[in-house]
């Protein structure tokens, strides 16, 4: 009995925090609401860091036609198994290029090709788990890169869309002690490097979407304007109440679900400061916003280097560009090309099995035992 | 061969009777269709696998979600409008296994295929030969569905045994019986030829004399009024067979009567008729009264039918030759059981005279056979008994018996059950098709259920003649001149 009762107060206390939270979130996407077009980032440079041209906080997206445009997307597909002796890792990325004429079906390239094999890469290196995790994820985001400078290579489409940021992210400070790790990053830094000036060349809008964003880098900003905004009366139920731990709880996908509608983006920023590895790529100028595509939808979180120093408006163009070709379904608003993208660059779990058994065979062991003992479990 | 694909794995395929394959080839240099034969070359083993396409699949990934469907769909674009969906279609195909095909012959399977076998199109030798076709002497009824490759049954596994041909009014029976008979009429000496009888109930088959074809001269037709059987030839049995009511003791004074009347007669070279019976029988002062009277009311009444005569007509041992076909136009006779007479008269002499090897292996062709050896009582079914005799025991003699029915389901399950193939064609009735499916051997339940689904002229041949059953589309005739009149037409001659 004693234990049913601990699982209740445990549910409880579960349902409580949530609910709390829920409380808060909604009081917060509430109040930006309320000012979302009056709210102007400008009048706050020092908070934002950045000297934003938008004069409010949600700005809306003017509608653009795909008639005429090249899109493009890039996304990858990974399976990894860790085995007794070694890692090993399927990896492969896809770029579509979509081209619209008129209503009709879009006309598509595929790069390197519609079905590429996948790269298969192993590593014997004695390297600990969450290391693994690095090297696996620096692997895959190089191939993605690398696609993607195949795509601008071999064609020119009007934007390229990234799944995923456009920045190396990557917790340097782990990998830095383990060499083999850090000259992989450096060698994804060139790559970076690479695809920036390709695309600058090219003249090609860049940019990256990460869906299901867990930053907060809007939210902290905003809570330092906050002591300013509380003297609105908007923002007088602020003042009783203590927001600063509430605030620091909110992810900024979680204020915006409500506060933006559809077809409007936040105010373009800019991510504070590169980090001391990232130095090089500071010539660069990422940008970004969130912009919502779908009703009941979180909010993409677009990045994108400035590029080019000519063009008036960047983050509008890119915002109208990726509704146009985001926003039709209300639960799912991501680029067609990157859902094509992420279709085809998917790898599945039988492909790494097949891979294995082969493995095994050859050197003649089962493929049972070489399987890290807790996949060997014969229970679970 | 043309590849067109590969073997795939699914939750319980491939196994030895089923596998499934995703079709690699393009769309526009091919496509697959039901029934399709496909072959799979299997590299460890010692022949080829072939199988047959029971049901095509197609998927799309675009399209598996019915919300994502309507929710894009919504949006006032159509999802092949946002994505390039038509590259994402997949056509998967389920195939039966059917046998593997081996220097030895065609063996069952009893192994899978594997998982990543290339699937090919089924060459024509290899199917001709796997499927039993006979292509240097067979008898050509037309195209295997899907192939361009003939269908010539060996006539040995087609006709030495029964066959029947079953398909409601209108699918094109009787176009399928002129088919075989042009066949059968073309035959050379060296393929070795059979005779045909032709019991042409609405006297359709009467215009293929006509046609100005080469096979006239092979052609007889003969009116059934004509008719006349040789008395003499007829046993006790066989008249108690006409009158089914004739009592024991009366069959037993018959014979006794025809004994003598042989003896005295026939042995001399003299032949008699039934009033000569009836005279003899008058005479008999052995025989009680009652008998004589009852006997001769019997005879008297089968007098009437002035079917019996001195002398057979037409002399069906002269009549019945190789490469020759005798239709009997039943046409002008309105009385069901004359018509059974006929053809219970008919049959047993053919009968006798194939077991004395005195006329050449010969096919029988029914119409409306269910009228003739009908599932009724035998009062009403005089023909059934000797039907069913040569349904029985006719291999052996080299009769056959071609019998075409639109209801199967009236037609006596014995001799239904002894026709080794079958021709099916349309069929619509549901007791029909479950009595098909119950007395035919060869047939599964999905070609069962294609029966309904059959265009006119094309046909199912199951059974005896093929390995498999095969769908064909019936070949064109060549005597174009069995011309079917339609309602309209028939008003309007009428009114004239």
């Amino acid at each position: 009995m004693s234990e049913k009762k601990n699982l209740e107060q445990a549910i409880s206390n579960i349902i409580k925090v949530i609910k709390e939270y829920n409380k808060h979130r909604k009081l917060f996407q509430d109040l930006f609401r309320k000012v979302k077009y009056q709210l102007d980032p400008s009048i706050f440079p020092e908070a934002f860091q950045f000297n934003t041209k938008d004069t409010s906080f949600i700005i809306r997206v003017p509608q653009s036609s795909t008639t005429g445009l090249k899109y493009a997307g890039v996304d990858g597909g990974i399976i990894h198994r860790s085995m007794n002796f070694f890692d090993v890792a399927l990896i492969r990325a896809v770029g579509v290029l979509f081209y619209h004429n008129k209503d009709e079906k879009p006309k598509v390239k595929y790069f390197p090709e519609k079905n590429p094999f996948p790269d298969i890469l192993t590593s014997v290196e004695p390297l600990a788990q969450n290391e693994i995790d690095y090297l696996i994820a620096l692997w895959r985001i190089q191939k993605e890169i690398r696609c993607a400078i195949d795509l601008l290579e071999n064609d020119s489409p009007d934007i390229l869309i990234l799944d995923g940021s456009v920045l190396p992210v990557i917790d340097v400070k782990s990998i830095q002690g383990n060499e083999f790790l850090f000259s992989q990053y450096l060698r994804l830094k060139a790559l970076y490097r690479r695809l920036y000036t390709l695309s600058r060349k090219k003249r090609c809008l860049l940019c990256g979407v990460i869906k299901d964003s867990r930053s907060a880098i809007l939210t902290r900003k905003l809570s330092l304007i906050l002591p300013h905004l509380s003297k609105r009366p908007e923002f007088k139920e602020l003042l009783d109440i203590d927001y600063r731990p509430i605030i620091k709880q909110l992810r900024d996908t979680d204020l915006l679900f409500n506060v933006l509608d559809i077809n409007e983006r936040t105010f373009e920023s800019h991510l504070s400061k590169f980090n001391e590895y990232e130095k090089d790529l500071e010539d660069f100028d990422i940008h970004f916003f969130y912009l919502k595509t779908a009703e009941y939808d979180t909010p993409l979180r677009v990045e994108f280097p400035v590029l080019f120093s000519d063009s008036t408006n960047l983050a509008q163009t890119i915002s109208s560009l990726i509704c146009s070709i985001s926003t039709f379904h209300p639960e799912y608003g991501l680029p067609s090309v990157i859902i094509e993208a992420d279709a085809r660059a998917k790898i599945r779990e039988d492909d790494a099995d097949i891979l294995i058994d082969e493995i095994s065979s050859r050197i003649g062991y089962s493929s049972f035992s070489l399987q890290k003992r807790r996949a060997r479990n014969p229970w679970s | 061969m043309k590849m067109i694909g590969t073997v795939i794995v699914t939750q319980t395929t491939p196994n030895p009777s089923e596998f499934h394959f995703v079709i690699t080839k393009d769309s526009k240099d091919f496509q697959l269709k039901r029934d399709m034969y496909i072959v799979v070359d299997t590299p460890e083993e010692e022949g080829k696998v072939i199988a047959q396409v029971k049901d095509i699949i197609k998927t799309n990934r675009y399209f598996s979600s019915p919300s994502a469907v309507k929710a894009y769909e919504t949006s006032g674009k159509t999802l092949a409008s946002i994505f390039p969906a038509d590259s994402w279609e997949y056509i998967i195909a389920k195939a039966k296994a059917l046998g593997i095909h081996t220097k030895q012959g065609v063996k069952r399977l009893q192994y899978p295929v594997s998982p990543g076998d290339n699937v090919f199109l089924a060459d024509s030798n290899l199917l001709s030969k796997f499927l039993g076709l006979d292509q240097d002497n067979g008898l050509y009824i037309g195209k295997l569905e899907h192939h361009d490759i003939k269908v010539k049954l060996n006539l040995t596994r087609f006709l030495q045994k029964h066959l029947a041909i079953l398909a409601i009014s209108g699918a094109g029976k009787s176009y399928t019986v002129s088919v075989l008979l042009e066949e059968l009429l073309n035959r050379k000496k060296e393929q070795g030829r059979i005779a045909t009888i032709l019991f042409d109930v609405h006297g359709e088959y009467k215009g293929l004399k006509e046609t100005g074809a080469k096979i006239n001269e092979q052609i007889e037709v003969i009116s059934a009024s004509y008719i006349q059987f040789a008395t003499h030839s007829i046993s006790a049995a066989q008249f108690a067979n006409f009158q089914p009511d004739i009592s024991p003791v009366q069959l037993r004074e018959l014979y006794v009567v025809l004994g003598r009347m042989y003896n005295e007669k026939v042995k001399k070279g003299v032949s008699y008729t039934i009033s000569d019976i009836m005279e003899e029988i008058e005479n008999d002062e052995r025989m009680n009264q009652r008998t004589k009277d009852a006997l001769n009311g019997w005879l008297f009444e089968l007098e009437k039918t002035k079917l019996f005569g001195v002398k057979e007509f037409p002399n069906l041992k002269e009549k019945t030759k190789p490469g020759k076909l005798l239709i009997i136009d039943l046409s002008d006779f309105t009385s069901l059981r004359q018509k059974q007479m006929i053809v219970s008269y008919t049959l047993s002499r053919l009968f006798e005279l194939r077991k004395k090897s005195e006329i050449p292996p010969v096919s029988v062709i029914l119409e409306e056979a269910h009228q003739f050896a009908p599932e009724s009582k035998l009062s009403l079914a005089i023909s059934r008994p000797i039907i069913n005799t040569i349904a029985r025991e006719g291999r052996k003699f080299f009769i056959s018996l071609i019998l075409i029915s639109q209801r199967p389901v009236n037609l006596s399950t014995t001799t239904l059950s002894q026709c080794n193939t079958q021709i099916i064609m349309k069929i619509m009735n549901p007791y029909d098709l479950e009595f098909i499916g119950r007395t035919s051997e060869g047939i599964d339940r999905d070609t069962l259920n294609s029966i309904t689904t059959l265009g006119v002229g094309e046909a199912i041949v199951v059974g005896n003649a093929v390995n498999h059953p095969i769908y064909v589309k019936i070949r064109e005739r060549i005597t174009k001149n069995l011309e079917t009149k339609n309602l309209e037409q028939v008003a309007k001659n009428f009114d004239l």
